[in-house]
């Protein structure tokens, strides 16, 4: 993107891309404005410094990757980042997808400090009604659904887990009536009216096709739903940690462990073959890199148990399953962001309606 | 014919009669081996490692999250560097009282030879008494008691066992379907003849005090307490393929490489272990390497980006585990092929002994 020089804050600086969208795309291929939501903290700035060459302008920063291009080229991609909350980064990049993949996607992927902000099935359902009562003449040109049995149930065989994706002017209707037969309910949406076309998706990204303020406003609109739920989670990952412990109880030095852990409600009875199919799943995604290692599964009343590595990060956990839950219990190294991508596949591979929060061993008892 | 060295004491010109000899016997002894069954006895032996330790795991998650009745949990196979038989956790309220854990993720039929194991380990820890206080809390123990912890399909029959012998060991039983710890107390079935009472009612007054532990909040604490899988995964007694999974969870990638430094599993294991000294610590490690080039999971590096390559083309974890497990069971199997071999060896000789008696008739 082409901004001028100044002193920004976020909502200044979206102004002056949806004030002169010409300039400030000229030469970018796409013509559209991708906005990227980061769970952050305080070590956030830091990393960026050390993996970009940054600019400030105010509130604003601007960090600039190497890519190579199509031909085999080098080529600059610039992003620009601001405090959309505390906690709560927001990139705005015109950049293409590839350049994206190899010069924002790392950065999130390998930092202790940074994470993709997922959206919960339910909140992104909440902000697609909200589009939708809101703009009574919005149309939904794509989408792709997912079978999640706690959100929607199914008259088509409903213990098939299946996705769908459409593409079709008259998707509004059809996103309906897949919920009700198949008991899908949308991950990614575009929608679009005559002067708005955006792209909403569960991984928190927001595409807008149209560079506009009313495509922004409905960007920040949506993001207000969202927001509360989200820093409620960062909250939740934050706290589950392991120390040690010295005390001095008597004329030796000792440790004792303190363990905060973390548990996964789920939404409904999990089952074995789901647990080792979100294993193959996590394995094979392109993302995500967990490994499951020393694994005790066994059938029935579900009984699952494994150590977990975020490879990306060095992180590692243990979980331990019941049909009901699943304890996430801190070892090494185990950042937010780590606990934050583990949720998220959670969801998006496991159980739809799976709830993350703090252990409280004084209510389990 | 089987390409092998004669060992010296075979008369010269004799080495051909050797080798054909050896080569039938050898010949037959594998073709007995039950290897494919041997190797299921092995993988079975990995899996028992793993329920064990899992279950030391369950029983002092709640003393590391908590701290019921102020108890916390403070190192695993207390007593382990003396070589003596010990227990496989030690808990302690910070204050004077002690509870040395046992774990058994299953009983046999005859539970008496684990009571008398039990018994066993409790006399030894009874005698380290002044070792346990000056060496790990630094303050007296004027409490103990004696835990034994197996899964919940055992829980009836050890606990009714201790109970009848009159030994005093309390039972906890792990959930692992429900992750839920809890006091198991059974009925006898008939009365330990060491009651001090006459009357029914006191007699099981007197066992359930016996067979609880004497803080009662402790008993309340651990009622269905939820418990969780992740603690205590440094076992130095336990067997070398379940330890050198530390070494798989250490590794690091460089370039493709699965490699290690001696750094990397220092780390990993002074962060796991709870109270160990640092030489303790440097020993295990010490341990891990010599086992893991043994078996031929580890090898020197000659390279600068690491000290130690593991030996194996895959690079992630779980992969790494399972070509550890194939590793160990292949060399366990060649030890066993390696016995057969020194057994004809041994019988050949025998019989070249017995023809040259005969010559000098």
């Amino acid at each position: 993107m082409h901004i001028p020089e100044g002193q920004y804050n976020l909502k200044e600086f979206c102004r002056v891309i949806f004030d002169s969208p010409e300039s400030v795309l000229e030469g970018y291929h796409g013509q559209r404005i991708k906005s990227f939501l980061y769970l952050s903290d305080d070590g956030w700035r830091d990393y960026l410094d050390q993996h970009y060459e940054t600019e400030e302008l105010g509130g604003i920063t601007k960090f600039v990757g190497e890519y190579t291009n199509r031909k085999g080229a080098d080529q600059a991609a610039k992003f620009y980042v601001g405090e959309y909350k505390d906690d709560l980064q927001m990139v705005l990049t015109a950049e293409t997808e590839e350049a994206i993949r190899q010069a924002l996607r790392p950065v999130s992927e390998h930092s202790d400090c940074l994470s993709p902000m997922p959206i919960m099935t339910e909140d992104f359902q909440t902000m697609n009604e909200i589009v939708l009562s809101s703009y009574d003449n919005m149309r939904i040109a794509e989408f792709k659904s997912k079978r999640v049995p706690s959100l929607a149930d199914a008259r088509t065989r409903p213990d098939v887990d299946r996705e769908i994706e459409y593409k079709g002017i008259d998707g509004r209707d059809r996103l309906d009536e897949f919920r009700e037969e198949y008991g899908v309910v949308p991950t990614r949406i575009q929608y679009e009216h005559e002067n708005v076309s955006i792209r909403i998706d569960t991984s928190g990204k927001f595409t807008l096709e149209t560079v506009n303020q009313e495509s922004f406003n409905i960007l920040f609109e949506l993001l207000s739903e969202v927001v509360v739920n989200v820093l409620e989670l960062l909250d939740v990952a934050n706290q589950i940690k392991f120390e040690k412990r010295e005390v001095e109880p008597g004329n030796l030095k000792i440790q004792v462990p303190e363990v905060s852990s973390g548990e996964i409600d789920f939404d409904h009875p999990v089952t074995l073959m789901q647990a080792e199919s979100f294993i193959k799943g996590t394995k094979n995604s392109d993302n995500l890199n967990f490994s499951f290692t020393d694994v005790t599964k066994q059938a029935g009343s579900l009984d699952f148990s494994a150590q977990v590595t975020d490879e990306n990060r060095g992180s590692l956990f243990n979980v331990s399953a019941t049909e009901e839950s699943m304890r996430i219990v801190p070892k090494h190294n185990c950042s937010f962001p780590s606990l934050v991508e583990f949720y998220l596949a959670v969801i998006q591979m496991l159980d739809g309606g799976a709830k993350m929060k703090l252990y409280d061993s004084q209510t389990a008892a | 014919m089987t390409n092998v060295d004669p060992p010296d004491s075979v008369p010269e010109g004799q080495e051909t009669t050797y080798r054909g000899l050896y080569g039938k016997c050898i010949h037959h002894k594998f073709r007995e081996f039950p290897e494919q069954s041997k190797r299921e006895t092995l993988r079975g032996e990995i899996d028992v490692q793993r329920h064990h330790r899992k279950l030391i795991s369950y029983s002092i998650f709640p003393f590391a999250e908590g701290s019921p009745a102020g108890y916390k949990f403070i190192t695993a196979e207390p007593l382990e560097e003396l070589d003596v038989p010990n227990f496989d956790f030690l808990l302690w309220n910070l204050d004077g009282s002690v509870i040395f854990g046992e774990a058994k993720s299953s009983i046999p039929d005859s539970a008496a030879t684990v009571v008398n194991q039990l018994q066993e380990r409790k006399e030894v820890a009874e005698d380290h008494k002044e070792y346990i206080e000056e060496e790990y809390l630094g303050s007296e123990i004027n409490h103990m008691e004696f835990v034994v912890a197996t899964y919940v399909n055992h829980g009836d029959k050890i606990a009714k066992e201790i109970i009848e012998t009159g030994a005093e060991f309390i039972t906890w039983v792990v959930d692992a379907h429900s992750d839920t710890l809890w006091i198991r107390q059974a009925r006898p079935r008939s009365f330990p003849d060491n009651l001090e009472s006459d009357d029914p009612d006191a007699m099981l007054e007197e066992l359930d005090r016996r067979h609880t532990h004497d803080i009662s909040s402790l008993n309340s604490e651990l009622d269905r307490v939820t418990t969780s899988f992740g603690q205590a995964d440094v076992l130095p007694t336990s067997i070398i393929v379940d330890r050198l999974r530390v070494v798989v969870q250490s590794r690091r990638v460089e370039d493709r490489y699965p490699c290690v430094d001696r750094g990397n599993i220092e780390k990993y294991v002074s962060n796991s272990a709870l109270n160990y000294s640092d030489e303790r610590i440097s020993e295990i490690v010490d341990e891990l390497i010599e086992s893991g080039k043994h078996l031929n999971f580890l090898s020197e590096w000659d390279d600068d980006r690491a000290e130690f390559k593991i030996v194996s083309n895959y690079t992630a974890k779980d992969d790494l585990e399972r070509a550890l497990e194939n590793k160990w069971v292949d060399w366990r199997i060649e030890g066993m092929k390696d016995q057969l071999r020194d057994a004809c060896e041994e019988r050949i000789i025998a019989e070249f002994g017995k023809q040259s008696q005969l010559d000098e008739f």
